[in-house]
């Protein structure tokens, strides 16, 4: 167990460094630059001259990159180009708890409702409660989030004033954008758990089970929720992750100070070093996401052999 | 069994959702006590009266930097303006008054400044501020070893450039403190703006202990000392700024508010929101979207400024069919500004029939530059028509089809589609419309990927050098591509004007240079530029300069 932890982490390392590498030269490649003389007119060019080489900008392409991996080698990730003083790790340490604060809440709810949602669909095939939870389904996968967003923000802030607008000031301020983040995935994972659900149901296994005259409770929790849950599980490590490190749409609608803002800002402002730590982070957290779900793959299904 | 087991599961899926519901009902009775909107502001009244008058200003995006000598952008001069006060500043009625000086001497050959400050300056600590500190902070900004990117409005300071660009030393650079209340500043040329510049953030004081002791000095409220009329209380990064009177200003007694929260909202919507539902009390110019806009449409809340800027389009002069000066006037007086400026954009800016603004002085006459030379051209289409003749492309026919590019923006890209419906219409021209992305925008206009395109421009001083310079010739280079004989008069005209020092033969030059510029319209002048604040009837004398910064330290709120 531990050699092969072991062996994923360091093909994961590898994938990073790939992953740093082409979003590197990628970045480069894109035109407009965080310091672009057209765009600052009222600073004369010899300035931007200077400013790009305090950044280390006028240098070959190589040896930026050869610096850049030396110093991410030793967990420094450069200072942002646009919020002058900042360093990246900086932004990432006080953006990325709040924004895995929200995400985290996000999860659970997606989970702790999805999952039962898609368990009494599955049981009442056909019946009130399925096609109830199929509608609710369906409006969750098909709205985009920012429309939920922008109705929730209107009916219960601007319209019945019970939460606030912007900010995380009190618990209040969480309700909305958790439920928001949460919607959509509430919707997947409830489509996904009836899904899989149906197919085991239908097991001659669960079939021995209720012929024995196991309560249909032990036979549902007990034995077709372990081998049924394995597509959900799946699908949460890379949602994990990506919630965890917040979502662009949710964090800027509801002005939460996390990390999901920079995600689109860095691009746009050309903000090098933003741009790279935060697919750094991100990889990561993926990249460990993906192994912690693997893991628990062999932990809920004996039959997944975790290979020396 | 089925039974019991669904009814589980569901009474879960209830729970949860109950739970849900509770949260929901407990606040919203909470609220529906103070539900309505009276009983929403009252609630926002017992709030403020606790911790004293406090604003809370909402703006889109956090400051790039508050360091003041670092600065070049308007967002942070938004803030910093608040937090520090210059030689000079700009009053309540938007008119330059004085700052920290108290009075100042010109020499004769107005190259000479000498500023006496106000006794008893402090800093916000409480220490002396001193002429040593507008000495050490200029300094500063010119040692090309901090990079500012601001550093260009100290050009002004004798020797500012060239220390800068390293060929003098710190001691050559033009300023001063002859004593503790006497700055002493030397300029390059006579300009006779020079105590407006003294009000731009890069011209601020900062304390050298400060600023050389913690780095980054700008991180927490802590180690940040200012002079201004607010000084900071917290820091919460992408979140607030929260901002306390500063007991040590020289005005102290005439700021009313207590404090000043500064919201960071990046989507218009919300900001909307939040305004609506009486949780702000001040919507910046940046988080105003057409929605707002239209909604405070004609109410006294959303409140104009002009700046003294301009949009406009630049020509690419170095295409051969647009080299012709009567198809670019053509082209220029073919269109309807008034519909562009009241029906497509949302701030419905004053149409624009020359290229000075509104709000730039003319030395020696009561009105202000626009008014004082008057309206430069016409839109006529019968006359745009003939031009187009006379140039060879009657009816537009064997014109060819131009590119218009622009930002991708929404209002931009209905402001294109409305000119080239007009061009269409009135002179059978056919334009095509691309868009970029705003940094590959301005790398396609430096690189001269156009026909048209989108620019503008606001001024940093009331003095039309700040406008007309934005065509020459080594801007031009880059921009519209104006550089024929013509280009070269104008270019001269105004370097002229920069070396004089009698300011009724400066006017008539930039008159003179106004005229040549419409005549030969390299440009199409859209219109003047404004900003606009949305800002609840509670609240007083919130005020936008004319380059556009918000200016907080004269409002008050009831």
């Amino acid at each position: 167990m531990a050699k092969y932890i072991l062996k994923r982490l360091t093909a994961g390392i590898v994938s990073l460094f790939i992953l740093v590498t082409i979003t590197f030269f990628l970045m480069h490649v894109i035109p407009g630059g965080p310091f672009s003389p057209s765009e600052q007119r009222n600073v004369p060019e010899k300035i931007l001259v200077q400013i790009s080489d305090k950044y280390g900008l006028n240098d070959p392409l190589i040896v930026q990159y050869g610096r850049y991996i030396g110093n991410l080698l030793h967990g420094d990730m450069g200072i942002s180009f646009k919020k002058q003083d900042t360093t990246v790790n900086e932004l990432i340490a006080a953006g990325f708890p709040v924004s895995a604060r929200v995400g985290a809440l996000g999860v659970c709810t997606a989970l702790i409702v999805g999952i039962p949602l898609g368990i009494i669909a599955a049981v009442r095939r056909g019946k009130l409660a399925d096609g109830f939870s199929m509608v609710f389904a369906t409006i969750g996968v098909s709205v985009p989030s920012f429309v939920i967003c922008v109705l929730m923000m209107y009916l219960f802030c601007e319209k019945w004033k019970i939460f606030p607008s912007y900010g995380l000031r009190s618990w209040k301020g969480y309700i909305l954008p958790v439920f928001c983040m949460a919607f959509s995935q509430i919707a997947y994972i409830t489509r996904l758990m009836r899904s899989s659900m149906l197919e085991t149901l239908r097991q001659d296994y669960i079939r021995t089970e209720r012929s024995k005259g196991v309560p249909e409770f032990q036979v549902i929790g007990k034995y077709a929720l372990k081998n049924s849950i394995l597509p959900v599980v799946t699908y949460v490590g890379p949602m994990v992750a990506s919630l965890l490190t917040g979502t662009f749409i949710i964090e800027k609608l509801f002005s939460i100070p996390g990390l999901g803002r920079y995600f689109v800002s860095a691009i746009t402002d050309r903000d090098y070093s933003v741009v790279l730590g935060l697919t750094v982070f991100l990889g990561s957290m993926i990249i460990i996401c993906n192994l912690v779900v693997d893991i628990m793959y062999a932990v809920i299904d004996p039959r997944v052999k975790i290979t020396e | 069994m089925k039974k019991s087991l669904c009814a589980l599961l569901f009474s879960v899926a209830m729970a949860t959702a109950l739970t849900g519901c509770g949260g929901n009902s407990n606040s919203g009775s909470a609220s529906s006590a103070g539900g309505t909107e009276t009983s929403a502001s009252a609630s926002a009244g017992t709030d403020s009266s606790a911790d004293g008058k406090v604003l809370k200003y909402v703006m889109s995006k956090e400051p790039e930097t508050l360091d003041p000598n670092m600065n070049n952008y308007s967002t942070s001069s938004s803030v910093l303006q608040n937090l520090f006060t210059g030689l000079m500043q700009v009053g309540a009625d938007g008119k330059l008054i004085n700052g920290c000086a108290e009075k100042y001497e010109v020499s004769d050959d107005g190259l000479t400044y000498t500023f006496t400050l106000r006794d008893g300056l402090k800093w916000s600590d409480g220490s002396d501020l001193t002429a040593g500190d507008f000495e050490y902070a200029w300094k500063r900004a010119l040692n090309p070893e901090t990079a500012s990117p601001g550093v260009a409005y100290l050009y002004y300071v004798k020797n500012g450039q060239a220390y800068n660009e390293g060929n003098a030393t710190e001691d050559e650079v033009g300023v001063k403190a002859v004593d503790d209340k006497t700055l002493e500043v030397t300029l390059e040329n006579p300009t006779a703006y020079f105590p407006d510049l003294t009000a731009v953030t890069v011209y601020f004081p900062t304390k050298k202990d400060v600023v050389e002791n913690s780095t980054p000095w700008t991180k927490s409220a802590d180690t940040y000392v200012c002079n201004g009329a607010f000084r900071l209380k917290e820091i919460n990064p992408q979140e607030s700024y929260i901002l306390e009177k500063n007991p040590e200003y020289y005005d102290a007694e005439n700021v009313k508010l207590d404090g000043v929260d500064i919201i960071f909202i990046e989507s218009a919507e919300a900001a909307l929101s939040a305004y609506n539902a009486g949780e702000v009390d001040v919507l910046d110019n940046a988080v105003l979207g057409t929605q707002a806009r239209s909604q405070y449409d004609g109410s006294d809340e959303l409140q104009s400024y002009d700046l003294i800027g301009t949009r406009y389009y630049d020509f690419n002069c170095s295409k051969e069919y647009l080299s012709d000066a009567r198809v670019r006037k053509a082209l220029s007086m073919a269109l309807n500004r008034e519909v562009i400026t009241q029906t497509i954009e949302a701030s419905k800016p004053e149409p624009a029939y020359a290229f000075v603004p509104h709000g730039i002085t003319y030395e020696g006459s009561d009105k202000d530059f626009r008014d004082t030379v008057g309206n430069l051209f016409e839109e006529n289409v019968d006359e745009a028509k003939e031009l187009m003749a006379e140039a060879g492309y009657p009816n537009g026919e064997g014109f060819p089809t131009l590119t218009l590019i622009t930002q991708n923006d929404q209002e931009q890209k209905d402001m294109a589609q409305a000119m080239q419906a007009m061009w269409k219409d009135n002179l059978g021209v056919n334009a095509e419309i691309t868009t970029y992305e705003s940094k590959v925008y301005w790398d396609e206009q430096r690189n001269g990927n156009f026909d048209i395109c989108y620019d503008g421009w606001v001024g940093d001083y009331p003095d039309a050098s700040t406008n007309l310079e934005c065509f020459t010739l080594t801007k031009n280079d880059y921009q519209c591509r104006w550089l024929n004989d013509d280009a070269q008069k104008y270019n001269d005209m105004l370097m002229e004007a920069r070396s004089l020092a009698d300011n009724t033969k400066r006017m008539e030059l930039f008159t003179d240079a106004e005229k040549l510029l419409i005549d030969e319209m390299p440009i199409i002048p859209l219109n003047y530029r404004n900003a606009q604040l949305l800002v609840k009837p509670n609240c007083q004398n919130v005020l936008k300069t004319y380059i556009g910064h918000t200016l907080l330290k004269y409002a008050d709120k009831e």
